[in-house]
């Protein structure tokens, strides 16, 4: 069912809306179905009952005051909410970078193979496709308006300016699963190959999840201060076990690689008991630290034109592109490779300034 | 003074870029202090640009009369001319934003390398001042604000802040994003850091300018870089470095515990009130207002104004105002019939300290910041 986790009124009859799809599994949804017919409910409204009919008709009761597309969640009794915060949940997160469109096939693919199999679907999945709705919607990465990047600004503050209230909501309602992952693509600028990102802070808990996923390589990294303020750092901190997956490119859909995403994600659910149905299993990642990757920054102004494949093993002294300059015909630099290894980040927007990222190299 | 070429970036498609700054007094081997003085970092911030090239203007001008002391000075009025070349607030490609790239990286991405290249030149100042702005769209009281990191001595900086003569000092609490900004940095280098808010950001509003103006030459006379016996004399037509409104937009001076009355502050250029502090002298109060005793509080002291609904913005309270609790600080009107659909009300007495700056305000933000009187 579709819950509404944060609602703001926006000026000209709209609101903006984070919301969230709530799978549930056909044996806890029986459950709290039987839990209806308990002791009177604890929150004021109409007895609640999980079944979609009375849903349907909750929010059509909550439809005026919550303003058109918003979705309450419905009125639960004591023994539902106790069914429900027992459950084992996962949570599957994209769309904070309004540019970055590979978690919304992850997002859509998921949602249609849990609904379909509901029998096999043991507990929770929540998939929040749109943190950054508006952001989305104006093809823009930060929150429109605000010109702020909202995955720099956690945990927030329920108390604060929009974003801050909006971010505050979307970790109240994610913290206490049993793992979330934060799909993000990569910008407009670089092109990944699927990878996951983990603060050196929290390899203990989180490397034995990363492999499930279906990425080709885990990089753990050091904890730089600026981190501190994502979405996986604030739930973490909290104790909620989260992983960033970073692939593809921005504003496109690689449908191979977000294809392989979604069975990681039914892996992972697998792992978490939340899902019996089947899932495949891609081979395991390459696991590294900083030490091994080599960036590859531009030197030059220019147009920067690609000559080594994405993905591929490089070797030392490879040429890995040229950056041109249209206006004399002259080549201003080639780029080349200073480690033989895998060419896992790759320049996808042209356009470079001298420090601009070309390209990163896992070292053998 | 001398023009010194702190970085230079080939860019595509547009002249190279060169961030210059303005030095003042001896070079750093022979000055006994240092002061650097940022103004815009973003391509928004022009008040903050208007305010140093404001303050290059009177260092000249005190130069030339022989009335700087033993302290280098350097103004960096613009470090994004290129984003404020475009009206783009953030850097053009990437929309990264320069305050959140310290202490830089020389090898990184563009925006690291111009934060790498500038913080080089300032991370050896003994004082450091940015002119700077707050995230969200809105108007400040006048305000010097000062990042507690921990690693400052708070008494020695409560003494230093006290020199500008503004109303308020705001003691922050670092926020994790806090420790990628200048002023963090400079901080974690060993600089005296501090952060200026002037009124607005981008436009120019020249009361605040000029009071702004005023309250970085005081601190520069009060560390002793202007010698005020040899400084000239105000010009007699002033105001001078900018022209005054013929009315404040709002005031600006502080009510309850001072003794300048909103009235008088309200009161135009002929009413100027005096000065609370005498003693000081900077050969260049042309500003009718300040100095003043300056009032310190922690940032977490502001009382949040938050809206529930979202509409037109009418504002009824202004920047600097006292108020009761309950006193109405804005409404919020429909888009549709202009009812109004919400008041804001003041929820302590105080002064208004923050007010949201447009023509629509979203539900579920702040509108207001009160400072508890
Ligand atoms: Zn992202």
């Amino acid at each position: 069912m579709i819950e509404t986790v944060f609602s703001a009124e926006l000026p000209v009859r709209e609101h903006l809306l984070v919301q969230k799809n709530r799978i549930i599994g056909a044996d806890l949804a029986a459950a709290l179905d039987a839990a209806a017919d308990d002791d009177a409910p604890a929150a004021p409204g109409p007895r609640g009952n999980v079944s979609r009919e009375t849903f349907a008709r909750e929010e059509e009761r909550l439809a005026p005051d919550a303003g058109s597309g918003a979705h309450a969640a419905p009125a639960l009794n004591d023994a539902q909410r106790a069914l429900l915060d027992a459950a084992p949940r996962l949570a599957v997160v994209t769309g904070i970078h309004g540019d970055e469109l590979e978690g919304q096939y992850v997002a859509f693919e998921l949602a249609r193979r849990l609904n379909e199999h509901r029998d096999q679907v043991h507990g929770i999945v929540d998939i929040y496709p749109a943190i950054n709705p508006l952001g989305i919607n104006a093809i823009e990465r930060g929150v429109p308006g605000y010109d702020l990047d909202l995955n720099r600004i956690f945990p927030g503050d329920a108390d604060g300016p929009l974003t801050e209230a909006l971010a505050a909501a979307v970790v109240a309602d994610i913290a206490g699963a049993a793992a979330c992952v934060d799909i993000h693509a990569s910008n407009i600028f670089l092109r990944e190959m699927p990878q996951i990102r983990i603060n050196e802070l929290s390899a203990d808990e989180l490397l034995p999840l990363a492999p499930l996923l279906n990425i080709d390589f885990v990089w753990v990294h050091a904890s730089a201060t600026v981190l501190q303020s994502t979405l996986a750092y604030a739930l973490n901190a909290l104790g909620t076990r989260t992983l960033v997956v970073e692939t593809g490119v921005g504003m496109r859909i690689t449908p191979s690689e977000v294809m392989r995403l979604t069975e990681g994600m039914l892996c992972l659910a697998a792992h978490l008991g939340i899902w019996s149905g089947p899932f495949e299993e891609h081979g395991a990642p390459l696991i590294s630290a900083d030490q091994a990757v080599s960036f590859l920054n531009a030197g030059a102004a220019g147009v920067f034109l690609p000559k080594a494949a994405h993905g591929r093993r490089v070797g030392k002294g490879e040429l890995i592109g040229v950056i041109v300059d249209p206006l004399t015909g002259e080549v201003r630099e080639r780029v080349t490779c200073p480690a033989s290894g895998l060419l896992f980040t790759l320049r996808e927007y042209p356009v470079v300034y001298p420090g601009s990222l070309l390209a990163r190299v896992l070292s053998e | 003074m001398r023009t010194i070429e702190l970085f230079r970036l080939e860019t595509p498609y547009r002249e190279t870029l060169v961030v210059e700054g303005f030095a003042f007094g001896p070079a750093a081997a022979d000055a006994r202090a240092s002061v650097a003085i940022v103004g815009a970092l973003r391509g928004n911030e022009m008040q903050q640009a208007f305010i140093c090239a404001n303050v290059v203007k009177r260092l000249r001008a005190l130069e030339d009369a022989g009335a700087l002391a033993d302290v280098g000075i350097l103004v960096i009025p613009v470090v994004n001319s290129f984003s404020m070349n475009i009206a783009h607030r953030f850097w053009p490609m990437d929309n990264t934003d320069i305050n959140r790239m310290f202490p830089g990286y020389d090898a990184g991405e563009t925006t690291q390398r111009i934060a790498a290249g500038l913080f080089d030149v300032i991370k050896d100042a003994t004082y450091g001042i940015q002119l700077a702005s707050y995230y969200l769209p809105g108007e400040f009281e006048p305000h010097v604000r000062i990042t507690d990191t921990g690693v400052v001595d708070l008494a020695e900086t409560r003494r230093l802040a006290d020199l500008f003569g503004f109303p308020y000092a705001l003691l922050k609490q670092p926020a994790p994003f806090d420790t990628t900004t200048l002023n963090y940095n400079w901080q974690v280098w060993g600089v005296r850091a501090f952060s200026l808010f002037s009124s607005v950001v981008d436009r120019i509003s020249a009361g605040p300018a000029d009071f702004v103006v005023d309250c970085i030459m005081r601190f520069l006379e009060g560390i002793g870089a202007i010698r005020p016996e040899l400084a000239p004399a105000p010009p007699a037509d002033a105001p001078a470095p900018c022209e005054a409104p013929a009315v404040p937009e709002a005031p600006v001076a502080p009510a309850g515990a001072q003794d300048v009355s909103r009235e008088t502050a309200g009161n135009g250029e002929g009413a100027a009130p005096a000065p609370l502090r005498t003693g000081m002298r900077t050969g260049w109060e042309v500003s009718p207002r300040g100095p003043y005793e300056t009032a310190f509080c922690r940032e977490d002291a502001l009382v949040n104004v938050r809206t529930s609904r979202a509409g037109f913005f009418k504002r009824v309270a202004a920047i600097g105002q006292r108020v009761e609790e309950g006193d109405a600080l804005a409404r919020i009107l429909s888009t549709e019939d202009c009812e109004v659909i919400e008041t804001l009300r003041a929820p302590v007495a105080g002064t208004v300290f923050f007010r949201h700056e447009a023509a629509l305000i979203n539900g579920e933000t702040i509108a207001f910041k009160v400072m508890p009187a």
